[in-house]
Order: structure tokens, then C-alpha cells, then sequence
């Protein structure tokens, strides 16, 4: 892997972990309370689940293992297989403390550390999955395949001639390592062309060319050169230019030493001494050769650290192995104490020193985003503020009728009403501007995928392609960053579930690269993400079968159900048909945790499939959560308030059109056979909807869902646009309400959760 | 063209893009010992870049653009 100082999946990657291990401890407490709490237990095994998976993202095999034990131990407790001990939540907190003890070491230093801090990790990783899975009744074995650690990284490697170049620059440079993907051509990408292109390259070389293979067995499209080159271009300059594959460059930067810069010198000086004195041995070990050698390639790159390229340094390494060490000797001490002209200047950074800690070499990027970081507290305050303008500039009108009906002046009232012209539209401005404050593009979640994708179905042996469109349509930020963690179950499952193997693809005559398609656009007021897989699609017949074999619903039942209603089947809860338990989907946690997830944000989600060609999903959410266009609804003399985009119709209902089937009241309308509620009755308040002179009650229709209700109300008033405000105290437990809003005239007005109302 | 396949030797010319990998890597296969000129060559994509690598090709001559060079020229007389 790569390794940039600050890679910002790494980043993205912490910043979510802390909320999860937050979660995380939070569901264990409740259920250390309360144990067999099943809400508490789904939220608690998906939080691990998530963590884990987007651990796998990473080298980070010690975390993987321990939070794949924990799952496993979570999942047994979830179907009722083992009951929650003390033992077990102790367990389970001293391995989260463990993985948020590794997130704060990745967080200050970028990596995990060294070769010793990678042991002491693997050893208590180790003994926690042990711990674990003693718990689980598994005999302390590990069944998981948890990838095999690849080497520690070393910091970056600047090669010797790199090094000499730039000595021989003087001025600072960036040295870079561009590594393309393997698959870059079929892209359409040119990595030579962009490498060629660096801005200011001062030194270059192309790698892996030893590395290919022959002529008949070498497959040309795949890449497998790469490039090395020392920019003397500004950091922000080298990112601009590898903007779109700034993840595989590795970069540090490489600044020309100052003439009294005390450590390197004596870092250097003690390196000298010490080959100094092996060179010196005259002792006859039988590996004289083999440390000769090595003490002449130690001098050969500290040579051409302090920019001296020695020249003689091959010749005299030559007569030392024959026995005479003196040249070499000489080399030493002339590098050991540079001639005064000479101008010392020798490249510090990421130079092979002994520090035991690569990456405090490499010193962070300087920001250079000319955009103010703000905090979202401020923010969310502004938002509030403007909520209470927009009340208080309600209320002018009923000022202006008031001086009116009143006082009796009419002049007075008209300038009331001109000066709460003025005052609407610099609200409604206000308004304006600080929503495109909130306003991210959904870019920043989609930024991740490529990565995501690659690795996932690397790991799965699939080929997919991932297009991504319209990353610039922007939404709410509270929207686009609750979108993240919906998608990437969403696009996990289409990867593991929904895409074949390149075989099967061939077999089925498509071509052997799947492709996933994230479209996202706007549509008036709301958002649309289509997410689309060209993979074999939803098998009805095995969803069925599926969900009777769980128990979600009865044989009859699936067998009634028409294939588009069968394959929503999948969103039920704890539904889950991969025969495989793999650390990226299958344990039905993906689906239903999509559907809630997206529903807690106003939005929608919309499935459908064919069987061999592929499935799409479409979510719908809303630009914004703040503002909210709400229809004011009447019931026993109170308001109410109902979103409009749940409104489909509101209409008369004359007492003759009521049907009664069994017990339900129904109604029919545009061919549809709606059930009837009574707002009163949900509400419970003891009094009938009001039947007016014509005998015809207020009736309107909404949809919940999939769910189509007539809902009879006293009366109908106007559409505001509302800031909603979250109930607190112990209104707040009441679900049938999602939040309150002051009307005009100072009344607080209840916005109806229609969802919770049924 | 921007690689001519002659009997003995390949010319470049121009910008060789990544479609040209292939006939290179045939042309290359069938017989060794061919030579291959990369005066006129102004880009030589990386695909097409391996082939000539993989085969252990010498250049019989070097581009005329600079950079193409400064690129090339260590690379080759490497392999």
C-alpha cells in the first residue's frame, strides 16, 4: 500500500470509528442494564459490523481480527445462541478500549507505528480474539481469515539518486512515487503522460521495469511501471496535478539542510565512525566479503546523502575485498569531514536515519483551502436565529390586522403590511444563504468509493467497474453525511450478492467487467440517488423461500406476493441469504438498516430487478432537513401540522361514499380502496371528526410508505414553511410528533410524525 | 501510423497510444533481434513502454523530444 502523510480516507475512517466505538459503548451499557434488549442488540452487533468492515479497508489486521471476534461473540448473543454475561461485556469493552486505543495512535501519527508497536498490537489482539472467542464456546480457535499482515511501512524510501539529485539542486523539493493501479489503462488513463507532466520535475526515473515479466507471458494492459520523480513545484501545485490519483503517490518532501544543522551531522558523523570501524576489522570471519560489502553500500548512500558522488567509492570497495582498505578508509573520513569549500548540503526528511519513528519525518501538509472552517454549533445557531425571524415576521400580519380591526386604523395597517414585505424577502434571503452554507456535495461521500469498490471486490475475486455522476449535486450536509453509511452497505451488498464472478459473467454472455453505476441528481426539492448493478439480480423465488425459511412471513403470504413485492423482502429485518459469512455483508444487518436509516432522514427507498440483468435502487431524500412545508391540519379545535410531501390529496368526504369491509371503514378513490382513520382516534381524543351542514367530512389522503390512508380531519388552513424544532423533556417520548414550530400569532403548532401515527 | 512495422525495425512517430501494445508485442515475439527507432516518438504510452522493456529492446535511437528522453534514456541503457 501506499503511504501519503495524510491520506483522507484514513482520516474519514477515524472520524467515523469514534462515533461508532461511542455507539458501541453506549448499546453495551444498555444492555448490561437491560440484557435481551433486542433494539439495543441489532444496533449494538451493526456498529460492530460496520467498524469492522470499514476496518478492512485498511492494513489494520490486528483491529479486524479483534473486532471479527467480537461480532462473532455478538452475533451468538443476537440469536439467542448464548446469553450476555458480565464476563462478556467486560470482554467486549477492553476490546474496544483496545481498537479505540489504535484509533488514537493512528490519529496522531498517521500509521500504526513500527515493526515493535505492530508486534505488541498483534499480541494483544491475539489475546483478546482469544478472550473472545473462550466467551463465544469456540475453544479459542480462529476460524477468520484475517488478511496476512503485509510488512510495516517504512516511511517512504528515497532512493540514493534521488537524494543525490536533489543535493545537487540544492533549493527544496518533493520527491514523489507514483505507483498506477494495475488497472489504469482500461480507464483511459496515461500515467506516463501524467507523470511526464509534473509540474517543475527536476530528477526522474520509470520503475519495475526488471520486474516484468517475459515478452510472451507479459499482459501489456495491466500497469505495472512506475514513476519517481523530485518536484521542485509547491506541495499544493504536485496535489492539483495528481488530483485524481493522489492516493497512489507517495510524496515527501526534502529540504536542503542548513550548514549547521547539528543532528544530521552528528547522525551521519556516527554512522561513518561505525562502518569506520568494521571496515577497519582484521579479523579473517569468514563473512569479511559479505559485511565489506555491506559497509561499502552503507557509504555509497551516505555519500550521496551529503551530495558527494565518490566516484572512487566502487574501486575502493573492489581493493578492500582483496584486503586493502585503505581507499575505503580514506572515502570515510573525507565524507566524515567535508573540505570547508565544499558546500554541505544534504537532504534531511525522510533520510535513512535511525529514527524508529518514519512518519515524524515527513511534516504534515500545510493547508492551503481558502474556505474558513467553522464550527457547526455556530451554524446550526444561525439556523435557530432565523427560525425565530421568520416567527416574528409571521406575526406582523396579524399585527397589521390587529391595528386595523382594533385600533381601527387602516393606514397604520398597510404600512405594517409594506414594511413585513421588506422584512419577508431579506428572511427568506437569509434563509437562503445560510441553507447554502449547510450545502455539501454528495462528492464527499462519493469520494470513497472508488477505493471501497477496488478493494471489496478484489477481495471477492470480481471485476466491477464504478461510475460515478453528478458528484456536484449538493444537499444539506446533515443529509449527505447520514447518506455515507446507507451507501456503503448499499454498494457492499451489490458487490458481495449482486455482481457474479468474471466466469459466471462470461458464461451468462455479458462482459466480463460488472459495472456499478452512482448517479445522483435533483428533482425540484429532493435528491435522487439511482444506484445501479448490471449483476444477476434479485432471485424472487429464492428471496420466497428465504423469508419463509426465517419466518418473516408465512408460505401463504410469499406465495400471494408478486415478484416486485417479494424482492422487498430483503429490507425486512434480519433477513440474509448469503450461505457465506464474509467481513463485508451477509448477516442481514445491510438492508433494513438502509431502509431505517434513509426513512430517518425523510427519504424513501425505491428496489427493483431482473433476474440475470441487474438491480436498482433508487433513494429519495430531501435537499434539507431545516426547513420543512408543512399543511396545517384542524382536529377538535387544535392545530396540527402535516408534511406536505406525505400529502397526496385532501379532499370532501361525503358519509355515502364510506364502504365497510369487515370491520374497516374504506373509501374508494381513483380505483384504489383507501382505509379510513379518524385524526381524533389516532390522537385519542374522545370526540368525532366535525360533519358539516352538507353531511361532508375533511378527508385527506397520505402516503406512509408503501401505504396509501385516508385520514379525516375537522378542517384544513394554510401550508408554512416551518423550522421544526425537536421536542425535549417528556414530550420528547411521545413518537407521534416530530417536532413543534411556533405559528404567527405565537401558538406552538405539533408537527405530525405520520409514520408513528398508524 | 505512429508505429510503422517494418521487416527489421519499427518506427515511432508521434504520440503511440495504448492501442499500439498489442501489434508491438506480436511484431516483437515473432522474431528476435528486431530494432526499433524512436527518433520522431513524441509520447510512448506505458503499455506499449512494457513491451519494448519486457523484450529487452535497445533502442537503435532515442527520441528527439527532451523530456521523452531525459525519461527514456537512463531507463534503457538500464535494462
Amino acid at each position: 500500500m501506499i503511504h501519503s502523510p495524510i491520506n483522507p480516507l484514513l482520516a474519514q475512517f477515524l472520524a467515523e470509528a469514534e462515533e461508532l466505538l461511542e455507539g458501541i459503548g453506549a448499546q453495551i451499557m444498555v444492555l448490561e442494564t437491560r440484557p435481551g434488549e433486542p433494539a439495543a442488540m441489532n444496533e449494538l452487533f451493526r456498529l460492530v459490523h460496520t467498524m469492522k468492515g470499514n476496518s478492512g479497508l485498511f492494513d489494520l489486521p490486528a483491529m479486524t481480527r479483534v473486532l471479527h471476534a467480537a461480532e462473532d461473540l455478538l452475533d451468538k448473543v443476537r440469536q439467542g445462541k448464548l446469553a450476555l454475561t458480565r464476563d462478556h461485556v467486560d470482554t467486549l469493552l477492553a476490546a474496544m478500549d483496545f481498537v479505540s486505543g489504535m484509533c488514537a495512535q493512528l490519529a496522531t501519527r498517521g500509521e500504526v507505528g513500527a515493526q515493535a508497536a505492530h508486534e505488541v498490537h498483534d499480541g494483544a489482539a491475539a489475546a483478546l480474539a482469544q478472550g473472545l472467542r473462550a466467551l463465544s464456546g469456540e475453544g479459542g480457535q480462529e476460524d477468520v481469515a484475517v488478511p496476512a499482515a503485509p510488512p510495516p511501512e517504512q516511511g517512504i524510501d528515497v532512493p540514493a539518486e534521488a537524494m543525490a539529485a536533489a543535493a545537487r539542486h540544492g533549493g527544496a523539493l518533493h520527491f514523489l512515487r507514483y505507483q498506477p493501479e494495475e488497472d489504469c489503462f482500461f480507464r483511459g488513463d496515461d500515467p506516463f503522460h501524467t507523470a511526464r507532466h509534473t509540474p517543475q520535475v527536476v530528477w526522474q526515473r520509470i520503475i519495475g521495469a526488471r520486474a516484468l515479466p517475459a515478452l510472451g507471458e507479459l499482459d501489456p494492459y495491466r500497469c505495472l511501471l512506475g514513476f519517481e520523480m523530485l518536484s521542485a513545484a509547491p506541495l499544493a501545485g504536485i496535489e492539483a496535478h495528481f488530483r485524481y490519483a493522489m492516493d497512489r503517490v507517495a510524496l515527501c518532501p526534502l529540504t536542503p539542510a542548513a550548514a549547521d544543522d547539528g543532528l544530521d551531522r552528528a547522525v551521519l558523523a556516527e554512522a561513518l565512525a561505525a562502518q569506520r570501524r568494521i571496515v577497519a576489522l582484521t579479523d579473517d570471519a569468514p563473512w569479511r566479503a559479505a559485511r565489506l560489502s555491506a559497509a561499502g553500500a552503507v557509504v555509497a548512500n551516505l555519500a550521496a546523502l551529503c551530495g558527494d558522488p565518490a566516484p572512487d567509492l566502487p574501486e575502493a570497495c573492489a581493493a578492500a575485498l582483496a584486503g586493502n582498505s585503505d581507499a575505503l578508509l580514506a572515502i570515510i573520513d573525507r565524507l566524515a569531514s567535508p573540505a570547508p569549500s565544499a558546500a554541505p548540503v544534504a537532504a534531511a526528511a525522510a533520510a535513512p536515519a535511525p529514527a524508529d519513528d518514519p512518519v515524524d519525518a515527513v511534516s504534515p501538509h500545510p493547508s492551503h483551502a481558502r474556505s474558513l472552517r467553522v464550527d457547526q454549533g455556530k451554524i446550526d445557531r444561525l439556523m435557530g436565529l432565523i427560525g425565530e425571524m421568520v416567527v416574528a415576521r409571521n406575526a406582523l400580519p396579524f399585527l397589521a390586522q390587529r391595528a386595523e380591526k382594533v385600533y381601527g386604523n387602516r393606514d397604520m395597517a398597510r404600512e405594517i403590511k409594506s414594511q413585513h414585505a421588506v422584512i419577508n424577502r431579506v428572511t427568506e434571503e437569509m434563509q437562503d444563504a445560510i441553507m447554502r452554507i449547510r450545502m455539501m456535495p454528495v462528492s464527499v461521500v462519493f469520494q470513497r468509493f472508488p477505493r471501497l469498490v477496488r478493494d471489496v471486490s478484489r477481495k471477492l475475486g470480481k471485476d466491477v467497474e464504478l461510475v460515478l455522476e453528478g458528484e456536484d449535486t449538493e444537499a444539506d450536509k446533515a443529509i449527505i453525511e447520514a447518506l455515507a453509511d446507507p451507501l456503503i452497505h448499499i454498494l457492499r451488498n451489490s458487490l458481495d450478492h449482486g455482481f457474479e464472478t468474471p466466469a459466471e459473467r462470461r458464461a451468462n454472455g455479458k462482459p466480463a467487467t460488472g459495472r456499478l453505476t452512482i448517479r445522483a441528481h435533483q428533482e425540484g426539492d429532493r435528491i435522487l440517488l439511482d444506484i445501479t448493478d448490471d449483476g444477476r439480480g434479485i432471485d424472487p423465488v429464492r428471496i420466497r423461500t428465504k423469508a419463509v425459511e426465517k419466518g418473516l412471513v408465512d408460505a401463504a403470504t410469499a406465495e400471494a406476493m408478486d415478484d416486485a413485492a417479494a424482492i422487498q423482502l430483503i429490507f425486512a429485518a434480519g433477513f440474509s441469504t448469503a450461505e457465506a459469512i464474509s467481513d463485508l455483508s451477509g448477516r442481514g444487518v445491510g438492508m433494513d438498516a438502509v431502509r431505517s436509516a434513509i426513512e430517518a432522514l425523510h427519504g424513501d427507498v425505491a428496489l427493483s430487478s431482473t433476474t440475470g440483468s441487474g438491480t436498482h435502487l433508487r433513494l429519495t431524500l430531501p435537499l434539507s432537513m431545516a426547513v420543512t412545508r408543512v399543511l396545517v391540519l384542524e382536529a377538535a379545535g387544535q392545530l396540527f401540522a402535516m408534511p406536505v410531501d406525505m400529502v397526496i390529496e385532501t379532499t370532501r368526504l361525503s358519509t355515502s361514499e364510506i364502504r365497510g369491509i369487515k370491520t374497516e371503514r374504506t373509501i374508494l378513490r381513483r380505483d384504489r380502496i383507501l382505509p379510513i382513520r379518524e385524526l381524533n382516534d389516532l390522537l385519542g381524543i374522545p370526540r368525532p371528526a366535525r360533519i358539516d351542514d352538507d353531511g361532508e367530512q375533511s378527508l385527506l389522503v397520505a402516503r406512509l410508505g408503501e401505504n396509501v390512508v385516508a385520514l379525516v380531519v375537522d378542517g384544513f388552513r394554510e401550508t408554512l414553511d416551518v423550522i421544526q424544532k425537536p421536542l425535549t423533556g417528556v414530550l420528547a417520548g411521545i413518537p407521534a410528533y416530530s417536532g413543534a414550530t411556533l405559528m404567527g400569532d405565537g401558538a406552538v403548532l405539533l408537527v405530525l410524525n405520520p409514520r408513528m401515527l398508524l | 501510423m505512429p508505429i510503422r512495422l517494418l521487416k527489421t525495425r519499427a518506427a515511432f512517430a508521434g504520440v503511440v497510444s495504448v492501442e499500439e501494445a498489442d501489434a508491438l508485442q506480436g511484431w516483437l515475439g515473432e522474431k528476435p533481434g528486431r530494432r526499433v527507432d524512436l527518433k520522431r516518438c513524441t509520447h510512448l504510452h506505458p503499455a506499449s513502454l512494457q513491451v519494448l522493456l519486457s523484450a529487452h529492446i535497445r533502442p537503435a535511437t532515442m527520441p528527439d523530444d527532451p523530456t521523452l528522453a531525459a525519461w527514456l534514456v537512463p531507463l534503457f541503457s538500464a535494462n
